[in-house]
């Protein structure tokens, strides 16, 4: 069977994706598993490994480069370009293209119409405004009525670590009860950002066993996200929207250090601060 | 060789439709899978991981969170258990306790924990949960299986069976805890505790997600035959037999339309209607207006907190005739506050209700007053209804402590209407009102709305409400016809070009 380059384009590039879905088992498009969260059940996508977001990026990466293939050579272009003259022009008087030619004749009208109609009628889509969700830190800061910073801030309980283990498992346990009686409610049990408020909040709580989250991040950084909470970010992160109150009026400064031990020390071993040394 | 390749892109394109497929059945799957036999011993290092957070170390259901969370979380100690299989009374089946952890506690702090541990851990913990209770020890020498409910054949839905489960719910007076309309707000409400002398709710049946043990027809048969230790809820197998029990649950069914909580919308687009907006709930243009649904959460960032919530969520409705624009709210509160204060709840005030705008039209409306009341550089203008006075007032808000009413704002025509846990309330107000202390609503610009709401007689007053955060509101204007117009044209000139194309290639 002799295909011309324009089903080849189009076959190529719904494989390639289809080639990259089975690679990274990524079924957003046909996988939803059903998630409960305290009774609440909502669909998500079943594919934890690339978010839609990417996948979509992919798509669109893969579809360019195919285009640019045909179209690298006048002789690929011609080919590409040729069975859609056919259908147009139908040199050879085909049947099966008149058939074709006159489905299309048929479906047209009733499209533009359509298109006519849609442009007609007024759409008040929502404002579009983008968050920043890292947003970058201020190098200094005024936390807990002092300025740090934040650069070379680090956590005075982390040398316990290595000096004294035993020390350091206290402290964790500690900003594990603060954590529980704090956060949980929206970053959950789990510290999966799933707590039982979680589905009542847009932007949705930050998930701590992500590896993009705090794995990626000072001990500093959280100091300043925890002490300064959603009003402390700036206007580009919508400080107006998010629900992380402000903790530094409600928690002491070593409260906030022992709760930043314990996010690290609660999660699957990988997920450590990061660090410039 | 080449029907080869095409092959090879063929069965790449039908593997993730395959994979699909597997996904699909596996998210089906009801819970009835088999439970491992568990090891206490590593229950322990599980639940010392998972569990004392809540629960705390020694089972007595007081770690650190349970202050602040309602429910409590379960005290082990006294081997009382809230949902069971088993008879009144009796322990729980250790099914009982692998399909709790598993599927976690409805509308409570109790997560489905199958989401994150293995069914091996969960068995093994429900193992040691057993431990910290005497009773099952002492059940165990007997070497007899613990007694449970038979189900016998189901009655399946009818308006007959409903109208008889109507009936058994008035005989039994079911309506005194659980209130006529299911919504939790009969008369004994205000006095209900629990077995360690904390407040108590009744089942809200209108909201089945919030169900503790579940929502399936079964687990309502179960709940009313079992009772729910600990609880004033107890067991009514005696006055029940099994047909009886099966028209219970349709009339339980038949309370609520949805079992799935309702989705959340960012905007609420509220349509245009011609003549007065009316102010009566009933109206018809009332009733088929779209009804938006917003979960609130507690008021977590500013002290003195809220850390449960009281009132769950709030729906919405909104019209305008192009001058007056009108807000419909409905929301569920079990009590007219303020009530007679009681053992259970003796501080009593106001329900309230605050609906969020920005205090003036911003010029980029994607900036927002921070969402709990305002701040310093946005003021947040709220309209504020309460039970006592039955108004609605403006208040300029930088903040929730910098909250002062504006003595000159437009009036806002309320009417409010309590009736059996449901608070519904109309605001209606000029929409250009020509004072420029105030927001002028125009047609097609968007607006950031969120919502607080109190139940007085829970506590909840000042700082102590339930939130939202913002979403957006938008008044639509009516649409004229002449996009009908454009799209017959369009297709009548669509047809003549093509005849025009026809001819000239037949021609050449």
């Amino acid at each position: 069977m002799k295909l011309n380059s324009f089903v080849k384009g189009i076959l190529v590039t719904v494989g390639l994706y289809a080639a990259l879905i089975v690679l990274f088992g990524a079924v957003t498009l046909f996988g939803m598993v059903e998630v409960n969260i305290n009774g609440i059940l909502f669909e998500e996508s079943s594919s934890n490994i690339l978010p839609s977001s990417i996948q979509y990026m992919y798509i669109f990466f893969i579809f360019v480069g195919v285009v640019l293939y045909y179209t690298s050579s006048a002789e690929k272009i011609e080919e590409t370009i040729r069975p859609m003259a056919n259908f147009v022009f139908n040199p050879e008087k085909k049947a099966s293209i008149k058939v074709g030619q006159y489905t299309m004749y048929s479906v047209l009208p009733f499209f533009f119409a359509f298109v006519g109609y849609n442009q007609m009628t007024p759409k008040f889509p929502e404002p579009i405004a983008l968050r920043v969700i890292h947003p970058a830190p201020p190098t200094t800061i005024k936390i807990f009525g002092e300025p740090h910073n934040l650069v070379s801030l680090e956590n005075p309980y982390r040398q316990y670590e290595k000096s004294d283990p035993e020390e350091f498992k206290q402290l964790a346990l500690e900003g594990g009860f603060i954590y529980f009686k704090n956060c949980f409610f929206c970053h959950g049990d789990f510290l999966d950002g799933r707590g039982m408020t979680s589905l009542n909040l847009n932007p949705v709580p930050a998930n701590f066993q992500d590896v993009g989250t705090i794995a990626m991040l000072q001990e500093a950084f959280l100091f300043w996200r925890i002490g300064t909470g959603g009003p402390g970010l700036p206007d580009e992160s919508w400080p107006w929207q998010s629900a992380m109150p402000i903790w530094q009026n409600i928690l002491t400064q070593q409260e906030v250090w022992k709760v930043i031990l314990f996010l690290y020390d609660y999660t699957p071993p990988q997920i450590t601060p990061r660090t410039f040394s | 060789m080449k029907w080869k390749r095409f092959k090879f892109l063929l069965i790449l394109l039908l593997v993730p439709f395959i994979m699909g497929q597997s996904e699909g059945q596996k998210a089906e799957a009801p819970a009835e899978k088999a439970m491992p036999p568990g090891d206490a011993k590593n229950g322990q290092i599980v639940y010392e991981k998972r569990c004392v957070w809540c629960h705390g170390w020694a089972g007595a259901g007081d770690g650190p969170a349970a202050d602040r969370l309602r429910p409590r979380p379960r005290d082990f100690t006294k081997g009382k258990y809230k949902i069971r299989t088993s008879l009144s009374g009796k322990l729980p089946t250790d099914r009982n306790l692998f399909d709790a952890i598993s599927n976690g506690l409805h509308g409570t702090g109790m997560p489905a924990w199958r989401n994150v541990i293995s069914d091996q851990e969960i068995s093994d913990v429900a193992m040691y949960i057993k431990s910290f209770s005497k009773k099952f020890k002492r059940w165990a020498k007997k070497g007899k299986p613990i007694p449970e409910i038979e189900v016998g054949p189901e009655v399946p839905s009818s308006p007959e069976s409903i109208e008889k489960g109507k009936q058994i719910f008035l005989k039994l007076e079911c309506w005194k805890c659980h209130g006529k309309s299911g919504k939790a707000s009969g008369p004994s409400m205000p006095t209900l505790q629990d077995d360690w002398k904390f407040p108590i709710r009744p089942a809200n049946f209108t909201k089945p997600w919030n169900f503790r043990g579940g929502n399936r027809r079964i687990d309502i048969y179960r709940r009313f035959n079992t009772g729910v230790m600990g609880t004033p809820m107890a067991s009514f197998k005696s006055s029940l037999d099994n047909e009886k029990s099966w028209h219970l649950v349709n009339f339980i069914e038949s309370l609520s339309p949805t079992k799935k909580r309702p989705g959340v919308e960012e905007i609420v687009r509220v349509a245009e209607v011609e003549g007065d907006i009316p102010m009566d709930f009933e109206d018809p243009v009332w009733q088929s207006a779209t009804k938006y649904f917003f979960p609130l959460l507690g008021q977590f960032q500013i002290e003195p907190r809220q850390f449960w919530t009281t009132i769950h969520d709030v729906n919405m409705k909104g019209l305008h005739n192009g001058e007056d624009v009108a807000f419909y709210f409905e929301w569920d509160d079990p009590t007219k506050s303020p009530i007679d204060p009681t053992k259970v709840y003796p501080l009593q005030y106001r329900d309230a209700f605050y609906l969020q705008f920005p205090l003036k039209m911003p010029s980029d409306p994607t900036k927002k007053p921070y969402f709990v009341g305002g701040d310093k550089k946005r003021a947040a203008g709220v309209w504020f209804w309460e039970s006592e006075s039955m108004k609605t007032v403006l208040l300029k808000a930088k903040g929730l402590f910098k909250t002062k009413v504006v003595g000159d704002a437009t009036p806002i025509e309320t009417k409010a209407v309590y009736d059996d846990g449901r608070w519904r309330v109309i605001m209606k107000r000029k929409m250009q009102t020509g004072n420029e202390k105030e927001l002028q609503i125009e047609t097609g610009k968007f607006l950031p709305l969120s919502f607080h709401a109190q139940d007085g007689s829970d506590g909840d007053f000042g700082t102590k409400r339930n939130v939202s955060t913002w979403y957006w509101l938008v008044l639509e204007p009516k649409i004229s016809d002449t996009r009908y117009a454009v799209a017959g044209i369009v297709f009548v000139l669509v047809l003549g070009l093509e005849f025009v194309w026809i001819r000239k290639q037949s021609n050449s």
